[in-house]
């Protein structure tokens, strides 16, 4: 196209919250050439546009005003739900410096614009992104439409030819290798460009693989070389916290994700992981205050789940039997509120509602509320003899094993309730060992032959069951799980072990390879049609 | 109030620092619509135009090194070094100051090739270059060249002009430790400063970047040149 009248044709979505900046901007791309423009105040009315138009190209603000998400979390917000076309340009404007913006390296924006800037500014950057988007648009489509295989393949002959953007073209090569969790090719060429110069962007995909390796020390080494030089660097803090979680270094890892959290945009994701290390160090003040905060997000965070309010109950009922005073007042106040706007905008799932009234006995017996407690659970007992013959949600598993932990007691008096557990495959969990679930990885990652894939698959359980939060092993026997379904083609056989490893992966920061990877994996089990997973189709 | 939490400065810093680029950003950019939709403007006016473009680029300039001279003195300030193509940093360069390139009847060469690229932080680097080509344009009679050349693994890049040159207390506080430099002097020092050690911090193989100033050149002016290893 000829690059005079090159944004005649293409059509324009600007986001931001200030209408004097989107008259400005209209302005500065009026003169540029550009005809078609559309313009949206707000997070919502973007999505709601861009459905409609698939625009060019969207300049989005970063800062979207305190109460939306912002111009980075939209961006991840539309790649979620599959909606970005590989064609568009996402370019995220802020009167910030980006290094402290700290975005995670693989999920950049294609283009970043710092303010003060002019039209002769934005051009020069437009015209730099959409020359180098024309010329690897058939990789990046291919990478978009998850032909990982073939993108590598194009991207070799892409480099060989020794082109303009041969290293952008090595960065996505790099990027489709961990979208299929293909460490070792990944690290090869990392180590490759390691001893050329290893900035943070090497670095940090480095300790991906070294993690994906379960090389979780090796990582730690990685990951501060990039510390060194940007202490402000989320990505590192967060790859460093989930290093020293799987080491079993709870503390270290809390401190990490605090500090990921304190840098960075609202995650829900890092919440998450900060609510779970809490627990894990009895740190109930704080496990309160991430679950709460998880519990108050927004409603466009993509990755709400019913277990986060569950979660949220558990732990106040913890605090509550764990304090005493004013303070415990307060937790109360709180478990009674979120306890309540569960309860009404959950009527009619029954699920949903037994789950709730499980953790009721809990607060309960916290709350030394004895006399009641049996009405509650015979209200239970009606509720389970009902779900005989559905399908046990998720959240319901996740709470029934919860009470047969850590309050096995209350449910001794209840056999109907104990027989719902028994026929929904609900038991006491394990005790977390992070040292027997690495030994077990281990043992796991030598058997790579087809006719060991029971054993691998049996390893895996195990190392998962022990620790229930590490990604890497879950994404390990979810690939294990795929290839024994295929195999096999018995998948009936792993319906509870693949629902706890895709329950796990589902809260996965969408920005995560690994999330690429589970949602890859999911649509195929999907495609073979077992009827178990079908019901997950909502994740 | 003895018991709150202090107020973390930095962060005070920058947040002031993003409501003015903000308002900054806005000014620019009326400035670009007036000069554009003006075509028959006046030499007068069009020297207005230009020097409220400088003074608002010089502002801008301003905001980031107080910013990030605040954020080394605490050992926050992120540096991310990428490999990134020269042509571009340069082109940005050339593009912010467009407007006042034009109005000032300035003539700048490039001597670059375009395929070089180099690790560095963008937008550090860029803001620090962007500086000493602001200076340059003030003090040019109408030229300035922008070169590169890889010289023992380094990068050197060299902004020259054909003005008065650097004055020679200008020169000498290049020598001078870090600390010794006095800020009493203007601007100048605190750009100075800002070079060193946005320079300082790109390090490489037990090598460090370094700036130089110079009187001569091809052109007879100020040579100033930024080493990255």
């Amino acid at each position: 196209m000829n690059r005079l009248n090159r944004y005649t044709k293409l059509s324009f979505l600007l986001v931001d919250d200030f209408a004097e900046f989107r008259t400005s901007l209209k302005s500065i791309l009026n003169g540029i050439g550009a005809q078609d423009i559309d313009m949206a105040a707000n997070a919502e009315t973007a999505i709601s546009l861009y459905q409609q138009k698939r625009h060019d190209i969207i300049l989005c603000d970063f800062n979207l005003g305190p109460n939306s998400i912002n111009g980075q979390q939209l961006m991840e917000s539309l790649k979620y739900r599959e909606l970005l076309k590989a064609e568009s340009i996402f370019m995220i404007i802020s009167a910030d410096n980006f290094s402290n913006i700290n975005t995670p390296i693989d999920c950049q924006a294609d283009g970043y614009l710092t303010k003060p800037f002019n039209r002769q500014i934005l051009r020069k950057k437009l015209d730099r992104i959409l020359d180098q988007k024309n010329e690897l648009n058939d990789i990046l489509k291919l990478q978009n439409s998850h032909k990982y295989d073939l993108a590598i393949q194009a991207c070799n002959d892409y480099i060989k030819g020794k082109n303009q953007y041969s290293f952008s073209c090595l960065q996505l090569k790099i990027d489709c290798y961990l979208k299929i969790a293909a460490y070792h090719n990944a690290l090869q060429l990392l180590d490759a460009l390691i001893t050329k110069r290893a900035t943070n962007w090497v670095l940090i995909n480095h300790a991906k693989c070294l993690i994906g390796l379960g090389q979780y020390t090796k990582a730690i080494e990685s990951i501060d070389l990039v510390l060194t030089t940007n202490s402000n660097s989320v990505s590192a803090r967060d790859l460093k916290c989930e290093a020293f979680m799987a080491l079993g270094e709870f503390k270290q890892a809390f401190e990490e994700i605090e500090h990921a959290i304190q840098l960075a945009i609202a995650s829900t994701y890092r919440y998450r992981v900060a609510a779970l290390l809490a627990e894990q160090n009895n740190d109930l003040a704080k496990a309160v205050l991430y679950r709460k905060k998880i519990n108050n997000q927004i409603p466009l965070t993509p990755t709400h789940l019913e277990e986060d309010t569950l979660k949220y109950l558990n732990v106040l009922c913890q605090a509550i039997s764990a304090c005493d005073g004013r303070q415990q007042s307060y937790y109360h106040n709180d478990y009674q509120t979120a306890y309540s706007n569960a309860n009404k905008s959950t009527q009619g799932q029954s699920q949903f509602q037994t789950a709730l009234l499980l953790s009721k006995c809990i607060y309960l017996k916290v709350s030394e509320q004895l006399d009641t407690l049996n009405t509650t659970l015979k209200q239970i007992e009606a509720l389970v003899k009902l779900e005989n013959h559905a399908k046990c949600r998720s959240f319901l598993k996740y709470q029934l094993v919860y009470i047969l932990t850590e309050y096995p007691y209350l449910l001794a008096d209840s056999p109907a309730i104990q027989d719902y557990c028994k026929t929904t495959n609900c038991h006491k969990r394990l005790a977390i060992n992070v040292l027997k679930a690495n030994q077990l990885y281990e043992k796991a990652k030598v058997c790579n032959s087809n006719n060991m894939l029971t054993e691998q698959q049996s390893l895996l359980t195990q190392a998962f069951s022990y620790a229930p939060f590490n990604s890497n092993i879950a994404i390990k026997l979810l690939l294990v799980l795929g290839k024994n379904i295929n195999l096999q083609s018995n998948q009936n056989e792993y319906s509870d072990i693949l629902e706890t490893c895709i329950n796990h992966l589902k809260s996965l920061d969408p920005s995560d390879q690994r999330f690429t990877i589970f949602r890859n994996e999911l649509k195929r089990f999907i495609n073979q049609k077992p009827t178990h997973i079908q019901q997950q189709k909502e994740v | 109030m003895s018991d709150e939490t202090p107020i973390d400065f930095s962060s005070v810093l920058a947040s002031a620092v993003h409501d003015m680029k903000n308002s900054l950003c806005m000014l620019i950019q009326s400035i670009d619509q007036l000069s554009q939709s003006s075509s028959h403007q006046s030499k007068e006016q069009a020297e207005e135009l230009a020097r409220l473009h400088y003074e608002a680029s010089r502002l801008n300039t301003n905001l980031m090194q107080l910013l990030s001279l605040y954020r080394a003195e605490k050992h926050q300030l992120p540096m991310t070094i990428e490999e990134h193509y020269i042509d571009d940093l340069i082109e940005e360069m050339i593009a912010k100051n467009e407007i006042y390139i034009e109005k000032r009847g300035l003539t700048i060469e490039i001597d670059n090739d375009e395929a070089l690229a180099w690790y560095l932080d963008m937008d550090l680097v860029g803001n620090m270059l962007n500086d000493i080509l602001i200076n340059a344009m003030r003090y040019s009679k109408d030229t300035i060249v922008i070169s590169t050349e890889i010289i023992n693994d380094e990068l050197h890049i060299h902004i020259q002009d054909n003005g008065d040159g650097y004055p020679q207390e200008m020169i000498d506080l290049i020598d001078l430790p870090m600390q010794d430099l006095n800020f009493d002097t203007g601007r100048t020092g605190l750009g100075l400063f800002f070079a060193r050690m946005i320079a300082k911090a790109h390090k490489n193989q037990n090598k460090e970047g370094r700036i130089m100033l110079e009187n001569g050149g091809k052109l007879g002016g100020s040579v100033f040149t930024l080493i990255l290893p």
